[in-house]
This record gives structure tokens, C-alpha cells and sequence, in this order.
């Protein structure tokens, strides 16, 4: 289950980092964002993904934890990859709807 | 350097490395990587491969009726080493050591029991899936420490390949999600930077800690000079063996362990290691009497103390716990070494990890084939320029198809011989990979002689219709058949059977993706290339799904 909420939090935190870079704005948002914003998603995404690290660790060790949440990570940014390539579009949503999902379930847990 | 003496920037150089770094030895790292994500199933496979233990079922008194059959099977024996029942495993794997057998592994005599009787199953000999996984690091029918070499110095290639890659393609941390189907050479360099990056993590700490496995075989020498000579001196000191603990002395001794001590060692091995329970049991048995029985945790929690799991030791006659001496904990540098490994290795992991560990694997060996088409997909218009195919391009696609095709068409053939050959044939897990050779030399020879897309269709097709028909063959051959081991839990034959066939589905996407493109070959000369084109000559040299989407 924690693995699920993790993969949902750094789904979400990868489509942020994608609306820090340029190309991604412009196939997410269809306009380039300007700097401010940029890195306001920026940092906002490595604080999603390390935020996806807790729920790793609530069910691992530290030592598996980590392997677990590097896997998690490579999975959710696959998934954000081929949203990208294929439904440009879905991915905002996708992103709202795995953020709120995961955060209903780790605070349920 | 570059013919015309002018200086080379680095980004040039490492560009260069990483082409050629990757050709040389990437055919056998994408065997590396393929057979080592499997490997992170071996024990579901080898469980797949033996369908007489696939009526194995499980119940509360499993332990107490192996106890039962290993003292009528072994009843001299000095020590019962004993591997329960898993949701990897559904069969008990015993083995026992008669007194006065040779020390090591050669002294053991096995057997496989059914967990719901206690009857002796006589499962078909086969490699199972320990052949795929020694493949991965030592090959076949070479000296080990040649095979091991030769896998060290692909591991350190791709570690180059990784490091020159990362610089070479440095617009990868920029455009970090892009993958621009339908464009040809554009789309495969997509899909290889992406599973690059994505994966990098995981590439790396899988290569790295590869290298660290190899390490003691191909550099022995510090532990020689330490230990003067005596390597096992060295691993048996690392490992630090606890103590053995006395067991207290009984009035009368006991053959077996009774039901009772049983039940209060499962009862106290489930409170003491909630997540992980009870793995393995090894019965002491010093002059035919059970004296000690020491209980080892399934999976361990951590990946730092590995190589010291968790153990309990309990009196065998009655199931009272005994003070053992804990092991000491690893040193720093030994802690480091065991996180690499055992990640490596796949150790620690329950079903969510090995699962993530199996996608990064898959995802690890798409960069590596689609580096290798890469390389065809790359010299395309220099080859259309020239009007004919070098020799060399040539080889290269030939090998290409039976290296990254090839393959799966021999894991099939591997899998169906196994349900094939005789369950009683003399030397029938010889012949098992013997055919999974013959198929991988066929799909060699076969792609010599037809047309480079042709012959890419032909094989992914094949090895589809083999891999998705293997849930069907499993059934008709006394396995158990997919609903109904869905149903039982038995998830280790349904996971083996369900990604069977989702792996055969995704070749057969491929193959008809390739087979519906009706563009020129690739092999003849082209009009102008059009972006259509292109995307025509990538998903000519192609293997894999990321150039093949519509």
C-alpha cells in the first residue's frame, strides 16, 4: 500500500518538475511559464519526491526504503513520460487526481 | 582522435567512447541485464519448471509432517536443513548431511516434499531458473573464471557507457521527460536516454554493485596476501558464524522434534519477526537425536545487516528459546558492500520490491537494446548516401536481431522443452538448454539469411506466439492452470504465467507494428527521406516498443 501512495505522490511531484522546464510547460500548458513559476514547480517537485520517501519508510528500513523509492521514482517518471508523449493533456489532471488519492490513503493509514 | 588532427571537444570523445564502448560489448549486456531481471523471479521460475510442485499445498501442519518424513528418510542424518513454504516456493526443499559425508555442498542429499502430506515429490530435473541467473554472470560451458572476467569487463563497459552517456547527452536533464514518437533515429535516442535516466539510479547501482560481486573473483589478491592463500578463511570470518549454542541435556533424546516444540517455535519466530516470519529451519542432530533447531527469518528487513539474518535457536525437544551470542554488526565498510549487494541480489525484497527491481531490469535492458538499434538507425542515410549495405552495418543487424530477439525466442525454447522432453529422459536439463542454444544459433543464422525486417518480424513473432502460449502448455502438461492457481494463491506459477504472456503480447505489438509499416526496407537504397520514412527505417531496425507506436 505505501508503495502505491508513494508512486502517487512522485507522480505528481515528477509532472511539477516537468512544468519547470520549458518543453514540458509548453506541452502541458500549451505557453512557457516565466521564471518565477519555473522555479517555484521546481522546487516544489524535489520536495514532492522527497516527501515520496516517507511512506518508504513508514514500511521499510531505511536501507530497503531507499532502493524501494529509487524504483518508485524511475516507475513514476516512465509513467510521466509516455502521459507526455501520448495525452499531453491528461497529465495535470492525472497529477491532481494521484496527489489527492495518495494523500487520502496515507492519511487513512 | 579525429582524422583531421583538429582538437577534440570532450563531449566529442565521450560521444565516441559511448558508441563504440556500447557496440563492443552490448549484445552481451543486454543477455546480462535480460537474464539477470529474471533472475529477480528464479525461484518462481524453477517452481514453474517443476509442475509436480505445483499441487503443494501449504497447511498448519507442514512442519510438523517434514519432520515426520525426514526422520524416516534420513534417520541417521546429523543435520536436517529444511526451506519452507513460501508464497515464491509452494514445495518444502530439505537436505540432510549423513554422518561421515564430505564437508560442503557435495556432502548434501535433497529432496523435495509435498507441504500438504509430507510425501517425497520426485520433480523432473531441471536447471530451472538457476540457469538463466548463473548465465547472467558466469555464461555456459566456459571456465568460470573466464566467463566471470568477461562479464566483469562487460559490467566495466557499461559503467563507462553510463558515465560517457550521461555526458554526452547532457540535454537529457533538460528535456527530462521527452519522448517524441514517429521520428525516427529522434524517437530511439528518446527512448534510450529516457529508460537511461529515468532508470540511471537503478542502472547504476545494479552495475556497480555487480562489479562488487565479481570483485572477489577476478581480484583475490588483497584476501590471498591477508590470509595467505586461504580465501574461505576470509568469506568464513566475514560471514562470523555465531557460536553453536549447547542445547540442555534430556533424560530420554528425541528422534524428531514433537508437534509441540514446533508449534511454540512458529508461534515465537512470528512474534519476534512480525513482517518476515519463519524462513528456513536447520534441525542439529548430533549422533541421530535432535538437540538444537535454529529458525531463520524469511526476508530480512534491512539490507545493512544481510549476510548475518536474524536467527533464533530453540531446544529441540521441547521449544524453549536458548540464549545465542547476537552477531556482531557489520563494520561500516562491510555494511556499504552488503547494501550494493543485497539490493543487487534482490535478498531483502517482499513481492512490491522485486516487482519494482523487475520493471527497473526490463527498463535497463530496453536502454540497452535500443542502443544497439540506435547504432543501425544512426548510420542509416550514411549507408543510403553509400547505395549499399557496409559488411559491417550488416553484422551488425544481423547479430542485433538474434542478440536482442534471439533472445526471447531461446527463453521460450528453454521453457517449452521443459514441458516437452520426457519428464524421465536421461539428461533432461542438458537438453533443456541445449535447446535454449540451438534456438538462440537458429536466430542467428536465419537472420544471416533474410532480409534485416524480415527477419526482426519473424523472430519477434515467433518468440510472441511461444511466450503467450505458455499459461496454455503449463496447463496441458500437469501444471497448475491459471484460474485455478489465481484462486489458490499460488502466485508464483500465476505471476510466471500471467507476465508470460504479457511479455509475448508486448513482442507480438511489436512485431505487428513492424509488419504493418509497409515501408522500403531498410536494407535498399531510399528516395528522399521524409519523416515517414525515417520512422519507417527505425521501426525497420527496431526491436522494441518505443519507435513502434502508431
Amino acid at each position: 500500500m505505501m508503495a502505491w501512495i508513494s508512486l502517487g505522490w512522485a507522480f505528481a511531484a515528477s509532472a511539477m518538475l516537468g512544468l519547470s522546464m520549458p518543453r514540458h510547460q509548453e506541452q502541458m500548458l500549451a505557453r512557457e511559464l516565466g521564471a518565477p513559476w519555473t522555479l517555484a514547480w521546481r522546487a516544489a517537485g524535489y520536495l514532492g519526491w522527497g516527501l515520496a520517501l516517507i511512506p518508504c519508510l513508514q514500511a521499510w528500513s531505511v536501507s530497503v526504503a531507499i532502493a524501494a523509492w529509487l524504483g518508485v521514482l524511475t516507475a513514476a517518471a516512465m509513467a510521466l513520460g509516455a502521459l507526455l508523449a501520448y495525452a499531453p493533456r491528461a497529465v495535470l489532471a492525472g497529477a491532481g487526481v494521484a496527489a489527492l488519492a495518495s494523500s487520502l490513503a496515507w492519511a487513512g493509514a | 582522435m579525429r582524422p583531421d588532427a583538429k582538437p577534440e571537444g570532450l563531449r566529442q570523445a565521450m560521444s565516441w567512447l559511448h558508441t563504440w564502448s556500447g557496440l563492443v560489448l552490448g549484445w552481451l549486456l543486454f543477455a546480462i541485464f535480460l537474464l539477470g531481471t529474471l533472475s529477480f523471479a528464479r525461484t518462481e521460475i524453477t517452481a514453474w519448471m517443476q509442475p509436480e510442485v505445483h499441487g503443494s499445498q501449504a497447511g498448519a501442519d507442514t512442519l510438523g509432517l517434514t519432520m515426520d518424513t525426514l526422520a524416516r528418510i534420513a534417520p541417521a542424518a546429523t543435520v536436517w536443513s529444511i526451506s519452507l513454504p513460501g508464497p515464491r516456493d509452494p514445495a518444502v526443499r530439505v537436505s540432510w548431511r549423513e554422518p561421515g559425508a564430505a564437508a560442503g555442498r557435495a556432502g548434501l542429499k535433497r529432496a523435495v516434499l509435498d507441504a500438504g502430506t509430507g510425501e517425497v515429490l520426485e520433480p523432473r530435473a531441471t536447471r530451472g531458473g538457476d540457469f538463466l541467473y548463473r548465465f547472467h554472470f558466469e555464461l555456459y560451458g566456459m571456465p568460470q573464471i573466464w566467463a566471470r572476467w568477461i562479464v566483469g569487463a562487460a559490467t566495466v563497459f557499461m559503467l563507462v557507457a553510463i558515465v560517457s552517456g550521461v555526458i554526452t547527452h547532457k540535454k537529457i536533464f533538460t528535456d527530462f521527460f521527452t519522448f517524441r514518437p514517429r521520428k525516427g533515429q529522434r524517437s530511439w535516442l528518446d527512448g534510450h536516454n529516457a529508460t537511461a535516466v529515468l532508470a540511471l539510479p537503478f542502472n547504476f547501482m545494479i552495475t556497480f554493485s555487480g562489479l562488487l560481486l565479481l570483485m572477489y573473483q577476478l581480484m583475490p589478491w588483497p584476501i590471498d596476501a591477508a590470509y595467505q592463500g586461504d580465501s574461505r578463511a576470509y568469506f568464513a570470518e566475514r560471514r562470523a558464524p555465531a557460536a553453536p549454542v549447547q542445547a540442555p541435556e534430556h533424560d530420554a533424546p528425541v528422534p524428531a522434534p514433537p508437534r509441540a516444540a514446533l508449534q511454540s517455535i512458529l508461534e515465537e519466530t512470528a512474534a519476534a519477526w512480525p513482517e518476515s516470519s519463519i524462513g528456513s529451519l536447520t534441525v542439529n542432530r548430533p549422533g541421530g537425536h535432535a538437540a538444537t533447531i535454529e529458525a531463520r527469518e524469511g526476508q530480512g528487513a534491512s539490507l545493512v545487516d544481510r549476510g548475518v539474518p536474524r536467527r533464533a535457536v530453540f531446544d529441540a525437544a521441547t521449544g524453549a528459546r536458548l540464549d545465542a551470542a547476537a552477531a556482531a554488526p557489520p563494520t561500516a565498510a562491510a555494511a556499504v558492500y552488503n547494501v550494493f549487494t543485497s539490493a543487487h541480489l534482490g535478498r531483502f525484497a517482499g513481492p512490491a520490491l522485486r516487482w519494482l527491481l523487475f520493471l527497473s531490469g526490463m527498463v535497463g535492458s530496453f536502454m540497452v537494446a535500443s542502443g544497439m538499434v540506435l547504432w543501425v538507425v544512426k548510420r542509416l542515410p550514411e549507408r543510403r548516401k553509400l547505395g549499399r549495405t557496409p559488411k559491417g552495418h550488416r553484422l551488425v543487424e544481423a547479430t542485433n536481431v538474434a542478440a536482442l530477439a534471439g533472445l526471447f525466442l531461446a527463453i521460450a525454447v528453454y521453457f517449452w522443452m521443459n514441458r516437452l522432453l520426457p519428464a524421465s529422459l536421461a539428461g533432461r536439463s542438458d537438453w533443456e538448454i541445449r535447446g535454449f542454444f540451438a534456438a538462440w544459433a537458429l536466430s542467428l543464422a536465419y537472420a544471416c539469411v533474410r532480409a534485416h525486417r524480415r527477419a526482426w518480424i519473424d523472430t519477434l513473432a515467433l518468440s510472441a506466439g511461444l511466450l503467450m502460449l505458455l499459461p496454455a502448455l503449463n496447463a496441458a502438461t500437469g501444471g497448475a492452470a491459471l484460474p485455478g492457481s489465481i484462486a489458490r494463491g499460488l502466485w508464483s506459477v500465476a505471476a510466471f504465467d500471467l507476465s508470460a504472456f504479457a511479455m509475448g503480447a508486448l513482442l507480438a505489438f511489436m512485431a505487428f507494428k513492424l509488419s504493418r509499416s509497409g515501408l522500403p526496407s531498410a536494407n535498399r537504397p531510399q528516395r528522399k527521406p521524409s519523416g515517414e520514412a525515417q520512422a519507417g527505417n527505425a521501426l525497420a531496425a527496431g526491436s522494441t516498443k518505443a519507435g513502434a507506436q502508431p
